[in-house]
């Protein structure tokens, strides 16, 4: 009997961290809810690894204030340019060429593909018009749920 | 005498034989309104198939649903859009996004009148029978009287009025979307905690306030401005406040036929993609932001220190015209 219980709870740890983010199947939510409410030790170890998200979800990842101080001075003293020479093994190397050349494929992305700042705004609003028409008598949700992706996915299907 | 009340005895007995009929197989409104109110009582899980049909081709994707009658989960399975999850609280719409452990909320707006709307604007008609997912259905074709609106069709599952099926088809007739449920399953109740946010996760949601002009203007630091035109059979629902990813706020304006919605967009700032290469737009241009997807196009306009984004399911000519009467 005990053996039973025990096989059970080493199951459903195994699931917990899923369950706990939210990333468990139907099956498996079923599973651990019916199981953590008859299991103490089950329903703590899931108060604990929800108390950890909680935690980890408050920790702030902006570095220290003083960080880039720090890394400025001590690349303070070297003339500029030279840890590029040293990249490239110590050759002279036509800082000015590089730069004009970052410059025109800078340019070119922005030109040449100018839609790829588009679709982060239009996707926002399409997502927003999605959820404006969310309750509308009969929506499509699911279709509704589809139409940023449509928007910006490769079109790769035959044609209807 | 005697022949005169065999006539009105058998004038009775088809008038109660039609009425009989008429009881057994409703009316295309019967059912329409019997499934909108169904909407919040059913419970059930399903998986399903959408495509948004592009003018170059289709995007799919498959879709597992868990409904509770209250609360709703959609987990895309397959597809451009595999991993993404919608969740519906009853009032909001929710996006799970795993890669920032963040749910982004947005409210969805209900307008009291939508169906009284839609009763008006379109015409609902009993097309026949047929099986979904092992299920009987009712065929029923809602059909605009505006020929600018788009069209549905919607196959209702008889024993709970569920769509099982759903067409959508622009006003030139071409089928702009599609989306039908390969499996259904009433018995099975979808566990309470598929419905939360997962624990510790971070919601993004615009700040509780009331949908009135008053309160988007505090918000938004400008008076949001209504279009002089918008198509015959649209009403203007509310002000709405609306958040970007990066919580900056803007104006949102809603008008609605019952079944069809046009959204407005305003906030302080350049349009989207203004002097940026090829397609931007100074003044005003139709379809600037989305060109391949016919369920959702959009007009954009500047005007003065505000960007005015209208998306809807209309021509690109309305499009432009609701935008360019925005002053």
């Amino acid at each position: 009997m005990n053996t039973n219980n025990e096989l059970k709870c080493e199951k459903v740890r195994e699931l917990l961290p899923n369950y706990s983010v939210g990333a468990a199947t139907l099956d498996e939510c079923t599973l651990v809810e019916a199981h953590v409410s008859e299991c103490a030790n089950c329903a703590d170890e899931l108060a604990a690894l929800n108390k950890t998200g909680e935690l980890l979800s408050m920790i702030s990842l902006d570095p220290a204030p003083d960080l880039w101080n720090a890394i400025s001075a001590d690349l303070g003293p070297r003339h500029a340019g030279q840890g590029v020479r040293d990249w490239f093994g110590g050759h002279r190397f036509h800082l000015t060429g590089m730069a004009v050349a970052t410059a025109a494929l800078v340019m070119a992305a922005l030109f040449l593909h100018p839609k790829m700042s588009v679709h982060e705004d239009a996707g926002n609003y399409l997502a927003q018009h999605a959820s404006m028409s969310w309750r509308e008598p009969f929506a499509d949700k699911a279709g509704l749920g589809l139409i940023d992706v449509a928007y910006a996915a490769p079109v790769s299907e035959a044609s209807h | 005498m005697k022949t005169r009340m065999v006539f009105g005895a058998f004038g009775l007995l088809i008038l109660a034989i039609v009425s009989c009929i008429q009881a057994a197989s409703p009316t295309a409104v019967d059912i329409i309104k019997r499934s909108r109110l169904a909407e919040d009582k059913c419970c059930y899980t399903g998986h399903l198939k959408t495509t948004a049909y592009t003018q170059q081709g289709s995007v799919s994707a498959e879709v597992a649903v868990y409904d509770n009658g209250k609360k709703s989960r959609m987990e895309y399975v397959t597809g451009p859009s595999k991993g993404r999850v919608i969740l519906d609280d009853g009032v909001h719409v929710i996006r799970l996004d795993a890669s920032q452990r963040t749910a982004f909320a947005s409210e969805a707006p209900e307008c009291p009148c939508q169906m009284d709307l839609l009763l008006a604007n379109y015409t609902p008609t009993l097309q026949g029978n047929a099986k979904i997912a092992g299920r009987e259905c009712y065929v029923i074709q809602l059909k605009p009287k505006s020929p600018r609106d788009p069209s549905k069709r919607l196959w209702l599952d008889k024993k709970t009025m569920v769509a099982l099926k759903t067409e959508k088809s622009g006003a030139n007739g071409k089928l702009e979307s599609s989306t039908v449920y390969t499996a259904v399953d009433y018995a099975k109740r979808p566990a309470n905690a598929l419905f939360a946010v997962p624990a510790g996760w971070k919601t993004v949601h615009p700040a509780d306030q009331p949908n009135t002009l008053a309160a988007v203007r505090k918000a938004v630091g400008f008076t949001p401005i209504k279009p002089g035109y918008v198509p015959h059979s649209y009403r203007f629902d509310n002000y709405y406040l609306r958040n970007t990813p990066e919580c900056k706020q803007f104006a949102g304006l809603r008008y609605t036929n019952g079944m069809n919605t046009i959204s407005i967009f305003e906030r302080k700032g350049p349009c989207p993609n203004e002097g940026r290469g090829r397609g931007s737009c100074r003044e005003s241009c139709a379809a600037c932001l989305v060109a391949g997807n016919p369920q959702v196009r959009a007009a954009q306009r500047s005007l003065g220190d505000l960007a005015i984004i209208v998306i809807g399911d209309l021509s690109d000519v309305e499009l432009k015209k609701i935008a360019d009467s925005i002053k």
